[in-house]
């Protein structure tokens, strides 16, 4: 994928805002919400975004020049350290995980070029992307296990979603940053709602699921993400209904379920995945999801290393 | 345990099971046609025959554009995502998947999803890709699975850096370098396309030339024009290693060489889908070469199992493997089979196209000694001055009195339809004379028949009254 957007003014921020910011100012307007009101909820949230009462997080333009850089035929190892280089926490992030299990050698890796020979141009931008996309989005003092479930589907969905693409010789790229960003509007949502200090915690959890592939969506929009990022954001959990990339979005949802799976056997089975109808339309029989999860110690281990 | 009971089977819903299972059903036969992609076509449909050709249209139009652009110096935009070339392959698939289907329902045949093997000679059962398993019953079994690309031990296909043939399809934007290794058809029809669209693409191979099969003019009319793209064959080259270094492709060679590339395909062959049949189970097993060996009917050592198309190897076209798709069914049925057609015309989408039909000239000096050689090049053709086509070539191959056509070689844009005039002279036993005789629309590339039959009737034995001889 070669084409994210990038608000390139705040491109030299390393502190930049999140969502945080958000939170706080809505907080002393919101009005009450009960679990039945998501819609009113997404209404509301667009009024006010659209006002200007309340702001979106972004993402610091090096994650986006970096991982667009990465997978441009241009890709240049130097321009790219470079980049890496100026933003200290990206920097740090990536040294870490370059020295995790999942990646490490026998050698400490301490500069960044060490790291991208290691790990590869292509592993580089998506830790990049990947660890830019959780401070931004996915950090929140107030909800600190709820985020980090949803991060952890996010990325979890997202590595499924290469071993996906790979068995079904689609674009592995592309399945990436489908599965990374398909729930960016659950922390968004949660944010909002929780800002509104009305609801029990089972009851935001079910409004944060109905709400958020719109609230997800604008936040596609206003990124402009790539067609297939945008429709998976919005359509993974309704994937028959997206007007266009619906096997992507499809794919996206089987990941999620594969995820699911990986960090939560005793409820998710994997005889349970069999018959699930998103594996079911994408053609993947039940020896395939035996190949498919002869994998999973693998990509537990890198989600480990990104988590 | 679902059961049904069918008088032919046939398993896969590619060119030669789709004809199988319609003459089947048209003979009134219950049909059952068992496919384990949730689309009918097969490989030729969804990763094969048609994308790479609406690609390769794709890319000709675009660059034909680029051509338009430049004379009338006008902007367009340098790289083209790959999205965009495979922009009309939406379309194409979709009305070819209608016509299918509907010719398949209008035929009557029971459309069943699933993975096939063998429970015994005339059991099948089919695992369903919800965990399902269905048994199904048949007097007669066509095999018609298709092949896959082989995936060679020393090149590490990950589909993400180093794709094959159906995961080079996915890529979502051209690539500054690639490697195709190979050096066949599907090899070079991939190595051309991505050349001609800008990537700097290196072939690799053992053999001495790509496309070795073919006459050697034809040969060396590929690599003039993939050279004059900015392509380079590297011949006679054994790869060492290959591997994704995390920056780009590293291919080692064997002597010692490193060749780099942004992406690779390999395209090293393709290798007969049988893997879930469990044959033993019908007594019957693969040849050495991992194909199904046939008699003339395509009647496997069972004479109630056939297989046809690509799991029987050579030609694997889709045009022969729909033909055995008809003919094996017809035996099976005792139905008429009428003459067989022994001259298949091989079509290579390369750019330019290549067409062959009968024997090369090679073939034929090996067969009847001495020959007889007309040819000529599309730039003496009004019709190839007119389109801007460059290098094409028609070859004519004589019997040594310079009269029976034993072969016809052709490359050039229009190849894969113009090598049908030769294909029927030479089916019809046709004098080289008729290519004069007769008259042709003017301007068009079947002149390249007209002036190639004339250089041989130029050169006959002078044993003839004058009033025979031609002119131009």
């Amino acid at each position: 994928m070669r084409c994210l957007g990038a608000r390139e003014e705040r491109a030299d921020k390393a502190d930049y805002p999140t969502s945080d910011t958000m939170l706080e100012s809505i907080a002393a307007t919101a009005p009450p919400v009960t679990p039945g009101e998501a819609p009113d909820l997404v209404t509301e949230f667009n009024r006010k975004l659209d006002a200007g009462e309340i702001e979106l997080p972004f993402l610091p333009a090096t994650a986006f020049k970096v991982f667009n850089l990465a997978n441009s035929p241009d890709a240049d190892a130097r321009e790219i350290a470079e980049l890496v280089e100026k933003d200290q926490k990206i920097a740090s992030d990536v040294l870490r995980v370059a020295n995790s299990a999942a990646f490490s050698g026998q050698a400490e890796i301490v500069t960044l070029r060490q790291a991208i020979t290691r790990l590869g141009l292509k592993v580089l931008s998506e830790i990049v992307l990947g660890t830019a996309l959780k401070a931004s989005v996915y950090e929140d003092k107030h909800n600190l296990d709820r985020m980090q479930l949803y991060w952890r589907e996010g990325l979890g969905a997202a590595l499924w979603a290469k071993e996906v693409a790979r068995m079904r010789r689609a674009n592995v790229e592309t399945a990436y940053l489908c599965g990374l960003l398909h729930n960016v509007g659950k922390p968004l949502s949660l944010k909002f709602l929780a800002s509104l200090n009305v609801l029990q915690d089972d009851e935001l959890v079910q409004i944060v699921d109905v709400a958020a592939p719109q609230i997800g969506a604008r936040l596609a929009e206003n990124w402009k993400l790539p067609g297939p990022a945008r429709m998976c954001i919005e359509y993974y959990n309704n994937y028959h209904e997206a007007p266009d990339y619906r096997e992507d979005a499809c794919g996206v949802y089987a990941s999620l379920m594969l995820t699911r799976h990986m960090l939560d056997e005793e409820n998710v089975s994997a005889d349970g995945l069999v018959g699930d109808e998103s594996l079911q339309s994408l053609n993947i029989y039940p020896e395939d999801l035996g190949k498919l999860l002869d994998k999973k110690s693998r990509v537990a281990a890198e989600l480990e290393s990104f988590s | 345990m679902k059961r049904h009971s069918f008088d032919v089977v046939v398993i896969g819903s590619g060119p030669a099971g789709q004809k199988a299972a319609i003459q089947a059903a048209e003979a009134g036969c219950m049909v059952g046609l068992v496919e384990r992609d949730n689309r009918a076509g097969g490989a030729c449909v969804h990763s094969g025959t048609i994308p790479s050709k609406t690609l390769r249209e794709n890319a000709l139009q675009l660059t034909r554009t680029r051509r338009v652009v430049r004379d009338f110096n006008l902007d367009l935009e340098q790289q083209e995502p790959m999205t965009h070339l495979m922009s009309r392959l939406q379309q194409v698939l979709s009305s070819h998947d209608s016509f299918i289907s509907d010719q398949l329902e209008r035929a009557g045949v029971e459309w069943i999803h699933g993975r096939a093997r063998f429970a015994d000679p005339h059991t099948l059962l089919v695992n369903k890709v919800d965990g399902q398993t269905w048994e199904l019953r048949s007097r007669y079994i066509v095999l018609a699975t298709g092949s896959s690309p082989r995936d060679p031990d020393n090149i590490p296909i990950d589909h993400e850096h180093i794709l094959d043939s159906d995961s080079i399809l996915s890529m979502c934007y051209l690539p500054k370098s690639l490697v195709v290794i190979g050096s066949g058809v599907i090899a070079s029809e991939y190595a051309s396309i991505f050349a001609i669209l800008g990537s700097r693409v290196t072939m690799i191979d053992r053999y001495p030339r790509p496309l070795g099969f073919l006459d050697p003019e034809l040969c060396d009319a590929f690599v003039r024009n993939f050279e004059s793209f900015g392509g380079t064959y590297l011949g006679e080259r054994d790869i060492a290693s290959m591997k994704w270094n995390g920056l780009e492709v590293e291919v080692e060679l064997e002597n010692g060489d490193t060749v780099r590339a942004e992406k690779a395909i390999a395209a090293a062959g393709r290798i007969a889908n049988l893997e879930y049949l469990e044959l033993d189970k019908a007594e019957l097993s693969a040849n050495e070469r991992g194909l199904m060996d046939v008699d003339e009917f395509c009647r496997t050592r069972q004479p109630h199992i056939y297989a046809v198309g690509d799991v029987i190897g050579a030609p694997a076209l889709a045009s022969s493997s729909m033909e055995q798709g008809r003919r094996a069914v017809r035996h099976a049925l005792g139905l008429p089979l009428g003459a067989p057609s022994h001259t298949i015309p091989a079509g290579i989408f390369t750019i330019p196209e290549i067409a062959s039909a009968g024997l090369t000239e090679v073939q034929a000096r090996e067969k009847h000694g001495s020959v007889m050689v007309g040819s000529t090049t599309f730039d003496e053709v009004a019709r190839g001055q007119i389109d801007g086509i460059q290098d094409g070539m028609l070859k004519l191959v004589c019997d040594s009195d310079g009269r029976k056509v034993l072969g016809v070689q052709i490359v050039g844009e229009g190849a894969t339809e113009l090598i049908h005039m030769g294909q029927i002279a030479m089916v019809e036993g046709l004098d080289v004379d008729m290519f004069v005789e007769n008259i042709f629309n003017f301007p068009t590339l079947a002149e390249a028949y007209r002036l190639a039959a004339l250089d041989i009737i130029n050169r006959r034995p002078k044993t003839e009254a004058p009033a025979r001889a031609a002119t131009a």
